[in-house]
């Protein structure tokens, strides 16, 4: 039973993921309404026809302004794992090429960096620049660097120690060439699936600096920030909460059960050595 | 085992030397000059100054760094720039909110975790693991703060159950404490529960697997007595590290669900701090917080090393 | 004491039920010893699982198991823990994972004594110290060591040492010595056979090497696709092989006297697919076309039978 869920992870990972893409993009040339429109006398509205998710405090339609924020989430997401794995892929590879106190060294500064999550590195820099979105990418783009470097520097570790690699180094291969011929490929589908499961965890780490006010700024849309305001009037128009929380949860669900479908789909192929 | 202890105690103490030096080059020496940041650029320049000498900033560097840390291991945490009373007093106060809420969540989020995790091991393949799983998917997905104001909507205002917001302090009583954290530790919990739950489940299929469960059935055991007394220790041994690797995400959650029930931490302290640009409160609170996190992680390894006598270095 | 009585067994596997074992049948008394010969897949260690009641889930048994006269088969999963570790020990291949590796050794000896006799931790650990001396692992070897810091070899002595705690009535060791060192082989089978002796316990050996069948069981049955093709006692089936897979086997053995082995031509039948009539047929050397009619049944005279409607010897 399980293994027939498992091979819908991947169809229905893939299409929540298609879909928040394609809103995402979709929102950059056109929106039901302006995000930022305010419009006072239809401050607060229910669902209806004209705002199928209702209106917030000042009046914009619910509907642009999630839609809006996917594309919002999306880049900060975005740019945060490209950071994390621009710059963590090529240490973690680094480290497990060159063994010894490098690899140690690497991996100890890792262990540091674990030891502030995304939120506090977000909080010493928005206690130093003021808070905004390129800070927050900056914020979980460094907390990813050690994510990718650690998985980068095992998975590349088990296959280093294959004998093919061995008859590689034999023939005079360099580190580089061994890395990006041999390494790299063998790598990349462990590496593809980290990426959906930090591209997921980003999405959620900008909502949470955003409702606290260290995200993307007004007026430019987030989700968490949608939250936040929600809350204040969460007594009068519960209804706000719940479509912001709902576009995360289901554009982290669609990632995670993509990568969870990636993960099987690769499986076989991917020596796991556990 | 000591040889073990005494290496670990020795990268602890190496570990938050670091982190205290990343803290304090990133808040002291990056943004050049904090007495600016605090006045302003448009302050003028004897202000500056005496300012600057009132924080002790025209001291070297090193010194600096040497002053703030000796004052760390004393308690001696230095004086709120927007207060100006100990930072010390400020944290007190906090901790007593924060640190029982961390707790209360860590505990909440492993006791669904593993019970759950086992029975979907146990049954796997069936409808309760289907289910069981069905839901732990979902609920790793769910932002803990969104999750915090869905109960505060539920349990607070469509059902008058529990405060909406806000702590009494535990002079009212340690049940009115508890009643105002536990929407918050359950916030906190569900999810990291979702994930713990997954991961139990697959470590405990993996050592079900094992030739040493067979052994164990070979001698007489029952299914379930082989599954709690060999497979399931075997399978805490990951499940534990995750529990001191969660320790961090939560403590990072603390901090956003304390605004979201407008709890008195530690994670408002740092929220204020930082609009005030109170740096000095800021940089201990940091530091705090990391230190906690590797701490409890280096207690975690500890746990590991209790539980697995592998662990212990050769010989033991 | 052990009645196996037909035997059948099939697993569901690819969506099918693949048969096992057909038709498997011996006794096995106090003070005797058999051994199961044959390749992987011949079923042998199968026959072992069924009697333990340690068949994978989904498995279908036909047939007859008794133990001092009660059917195993048909005992509920409780009366079968009470008979596992009390009444039969197992010792199972691969010594490096066969032990907890979280528990100390003597614990995980004295588990059997505390589950099947309830007897108090202190009984139970100095009982458990005895018996690990008697496997040969006393003086330096303290019960309070771990499994990772024994070598493959003394972890097996502390199996058997589990196996053997409650003094059960059979002993049943599937490829005991297969995973460890040849000198090592040598110590661990002497130390079975005088444990058997010692105790009068039966035993059931299962292994692909005849020499080490030769050497340790009094009566010998060599398994080919989840049949019995030949039976004897040791002695009567070495000196006039009659199946011509038995003989195969033995020539294919690796010896000490530099004989070069001679291989088996062709493979192992895919149980799913075995061609009727005899399953050793397309491999065999005299091979017949009534080989490929029917199933030989086991027949000859004596205490000496085979499988084959041209056996080399006639028994």
């Amino acid at each position: 039973m399980m293994s027939a869920l498992r091979s819908r992870s991947l169809i229905f990972g893939a299409a929540i993921s298609v879909l928040m893409l394609l809103v995402a993009l979709i929102s950059l040339a056109w929106t039901p309404y302006s995000p930022t429109a305010i419009d006072i006398l239809h401050k607060l509205a229910a669902p209806s026809a004209a705002h199928p998710f209702g209106t917030d405090h000042l009046g914009r339609d619910v509907l642009s302004m999630i839609m809006a924020g996917a594309s919002s989430s999306l880049s900060v997401a975005m740019i945060a794992v490209v950071v994390g794995a621009g710059l963590g892929v090529p240490l973690g590879a680094f480290a497990a090429a060159r063994g010894g106190w490098i690899d140690d060294l690497v991996m100890r500064a890792c262990d540091l960096a674990f030891a502030f999550p995304a939120l506090l590195t977000a909080v010493m820099i928005t206690a130093l620049a003021g808070p905004g979105a390129g800070n927050a990418m900056l914020a979980i783009g460094i907390f990813n660097i050690p994510v990718f470097a650690r998985i980068t520097r095992s998975s590349a570790r088990q296959v280093w120690a294959r004998d093919f690699v061995l008859a590689a180094r034999t023939a005079g291969r360099g580190d580089i060439g061994i890395t990006a011929l041999h390494i790299l490929p063998n790598i990349a589908a462990v590496l593809l699936v980290q990426t959906t499961i930090q591209f997921a965890l980003a999405i959620v780490a900008d909502a949470g600096l955003s409702y606290v006010g260290l995200g993307t700024q007004p007026p430019n849309p987030s989700w968490g920030r949608m939250l936040n305001d929600a809350q204040t009037f969460i007594w009068r128009a519960p209804l706000l909460a719940v479509f912001p929380g709902l576009a995360i949860t289901l554009s982290v669900l669609g990632l995670n059960l993509l990568g969870d479908g990636l993960q099987d789909l690769l499986d076989p192929r991917l020596r796991r050595g556990r | 085992m000591t040889a073990y202890l005494l290496r670990r105690i020795a990268i602890l103490l190496a570990t938050l030397f670091a982190a205290s030096l990343v803290v304090f080059i990133v808040l002291q020496v990056l943004p050049g000059d904090p007495a600016a940041l605090i006045l302003g650029t448009g302050a003028r320049e004897d202000t500056l100054a005496a300012l600057r000498h009132q924080l002790g900033l025209d001291a070297p560097l090193w010194l600096r760094y040497a002053r703030w840390i000796g004052g760390l291991f004393v308690g001696d945490f230095g004086v709120s720039y927007t207060y100006h009373v100990p930072v010390t007093e400020l944290v007190r106060q906090r901790v007593l909110v924060s640190l029982p809420l961390a707790v209360f969540a860590i505990l909440l989020s492993t006791l669904i975790a593993i019970p759950v995790g086992v029975a979907a091991a146990a049954r796997r393949g069936g409808a309760v693991d289907a289910g069981l799983m069905g839901v732990a998917q979902v609920g790793v997905a769910l932002p803990n703060f969104w999750l915090g104001l869905l109960l505060i909507l539920l349990f607070a205002i469509r059902l008058p159950w529990l405060p909406a917001s806000g702590f009494p302090g535990w002079d009212a009583g340690i049940w009115a404490g508890f009643r105002a954290l536990l929407l918050p530790a359950v916030a906190l919990a569900l999810p990291q529960a979702a994930i713990l739950a997954r991961v139990t489940r697959a470590a405990v299929i993996d050592t079900l697997g094992e030739d040493f469960v067979r052994t164990a059935r070979a001698k007489g055991l029952t299914r379930r007595a082989a599954l709690w007394r060999h497979a399931v220790p075997n399978a805490l041994i990951p499940v534990v590290t995750l529990i001191g690797l969660q320790f961090s995400f939560l403590l990072a959650g603390t901090v956003i669900i304390e605004n979201v029930f407008t709890l008195p931490g530690l994670g408002r302290l740092v929220f204020q701090a930082i609009a005030q640009r109170d740096l000095i409160v800021v940089q201990d609170l940091v530091v705090l917080l990391a230190g906690s996190v590797i701490v409890v992680n280096f207690l975690v390894d500890l746990a590991a090393a209790w539980i697995d006598p592998r662990l212990r270095g050769a010989g033991a | 004491m052990l009645e196996v009585e037909d035997l059948t067994v099939a697993l569901p596997a690819r969506g099918q039920l693949v048969p096992v074992l057909s038709g498997v049948s011996f006794a096995l008394d106090r003070h005797d010893s058999v051994g199961l010969v044959g390749e992987s897949g011949s079923g042998k260690s199968m026959t072992a699982l069924a009697i333990m009641g340690l068949l994978p889930p989904g498995a279908r048994v036909a047939g007859r198991i008794a133990l001092d006269g009660q059917d195993l088969l048909a005992a509920s999963e409780a009366d079968m823990c009470a008979i596992r570790g009390r009444r039969i020990g197992m010792v199972f291949q691969e010594p490096m994972t066969a032990l907890n590796p979280l528990q100390s050794i003597g614990a995980q000896v004295a588990e059997p004594l505390r589950v099947h006799f309830r007897l108090s931790r202190a009984e139970s650990d100095a009982k458990a110290a005895r018996l690990l001396e008697r496997v040969g692992l006393g003086g330096k070897i303290s019960p309070h060591r771990y499994p990772h810091q024994l070598s493959g070899g003394q972890r097996q002595r502390v199996v058997i040492a589990a196996a053997l705690a409650c003094g059960p009535d059979l002993l049943v060791a599937d490829e005991p010595t297969t995973a460890l060192d040849v000198t090592v082989q040598a110590q661990v089978l002497a130390l079975l056979a005088d444990l058997a002796a010692e105790s009068g316990m039966g035993l059931l050996l299962i292994t692909h090497d005849l020499g080490v069948v030769s050497q340790t069981v009094a009566r010998v049955l060599v398994m080919y696709a989840g049949r019995v093709v030949e039976r004897g006692p040791t002695q009567a089936v070495f000196d006039a092989m009659a199946h011509p897979y038995t003989r195969a086997l033995f020539a294919a053995r690796p010896s000490e006297a530099g004989e070069r082995p001679v291989a088996i031509p062709g493979q192992v039948p895919d149980p799913l697919h075995r061609p009727p009539g005899c399953a050793f047929a397309p491999r065999c050397r005299r091979v017949q076309p009534d080989c490929r009619q029917k199933v030989p049944p086991l027949e000859g005279r004596g205490l000496h039978l085979s499988a084959c409607f041209h056996p080399e010897v006639a028994p």
